[in-house]
């Protein structure tokens, strides 16, 4: 086995690790709490990430050789970037799109209404602004980045993910429009 | 460490080449089929150096040449979509991204107020006009239906969605 393949296997049971507890999980679970438990089950899947790697080179130090620590935890920490990358990608690109896109729902509703198609006005009788507003009010309250003090909404601790979306989308923009 | 020196490098080279490109392109719309295609063009530059550069180094030691050539390109794969978030957020609007901007902006607001920029125009028929226009659904002047396509997307959705065991999302 080499070097590779043990980083790139405990990336990939980090990940079945996270899968698994995601899928058993994620049923019982309120939209107010999904983006606290996203991290609980991320840290859960690097501790299966961490300790994999750890029995895999504690079964073949040969590939690292006996006493070099900083190799050693040089691979750990790449294999737990690509099991991160890995998460990320699930996150984004299967559970983010399930959970929160506007257009996958909307094709949802038009499937739901098979054969039948929808009216404008019935769509969004059954999906609608306020309900998009509705969710994402609770989620973003559910993981603290903003806060309801029964009347009106403030911001709460930083919310990372969206300013640093901000400031790329800005940097990208810049980049590509042309002068 | 050398393999993932180079990885990093080529994924720059995808980065830089990409923005100028759509610098120079016409129009506002996403490329994103060209970001796929100079991406793998540059995986392909990452490998050839892999094998043809580093493999030969032997006067280099320790961390530098472990052999971590698929580490590097798995890597180089995962960023493709990194970077396709960031890039995506140009020009799409999420309405949690927005009601984040609106409460830095104003402070505190009610539900009221945040109502007023959340609307249906702004966040469900920017979704729906482009399922049209690019065949997701049919409209026929007062329905919209699905196209074949879609209904298959769907039938994924749904398998996706017995998995998760979970209500529908949006």
């Amino acid at each position: 086995m080499s070097l590779d393949s043990i980083i790139l296997q405990s990336a990939l049971g980090g990940l079945l690790a996270y899968l698994f507890v995601h899928f058993l999980v994620f049923r019982f679970l309120e939209s107010k709490a999904i983006i606290k438990w996203l991290m609980n089950v991320y840290f859960i899947g690097a501790v299966v990430n961490v300790a994999g790697y750890l029995s895999f080179i504690w079964f073949k130090t040969e590939l690292i050789g006996p006493h070099n620590f900083g190799t050693t935890i040089f691979c750990g920490l790449l294999s737990f970037v690509v099991y991160s990358l890995m998460c990320y990608f699930y996150v984004l690109y299967i559970f983010g799109i399930y959970e929160s896109s506007i257009r996958i729902r909307i094709m949802r509703e038009f499937y739901n209404a098979l054969p039948n198609g929808l009216t404008l006005e019935e769509l969004l009788s059954r999906y609608n602004a306020d309900y998009i507003l509705r969710t994402r009010l609770e989620r973003l309250v559910g993981s603290g980045e903003v806060t309801f003090d029964g009347v009106k909404y403030h911001i709460g601790k930083c919310p990372f993910i969206f300013l640093m979306l901000d400031y790329m989308a800005c940097a990208i923009k810049k980049i590509t429009i042309k002068s | 460490m050398l393999y993932l020196f180079f990885s990093a490098l080529f994924f720059s080279f995808t980065i830089f080449t990409h923005l100028f490109w759509c610098r120079f392109k016409k129009g506002e719309e996403l490329h994103i089929t060209s970001f796929v295609v100079i991406s793998l063009i540059f995986l392909l530059g990452y490998f050839a150096t892999a094998r043809f550069l580093i493999a030969g180094q032997d006067d280099l030691t320790g961390i530098w040449v472990l052999p971590l050539e698929m580490t590097a390109a798995v890597f180089y794969i995962f960023c493709i979509p990194f970077f396709l978030v960031f890039y995506y957020s140009t020009t799409i609007d999420s309405p949690s991204r927005r009601t984040i901007a609106l409460l830095r902006e104003k402070g505190t607001l009610t539900y009221e107020e945040l109502s007023r920029e959340i609307t249906d125009d702004k966040f469900i028929m920017t979704r729906l006009n482009p399922l049209v226009e690019f065949g997701y659904a049919q409209f026929d002047g007062k329905y919209f239906r699905l196209s074949p396509r879609a209904i298959f997307s769907c039938r994924v959705i749904k398998v996706y969605q017995k998995l998760l065991g979970r209500p529908l999302g949006g």
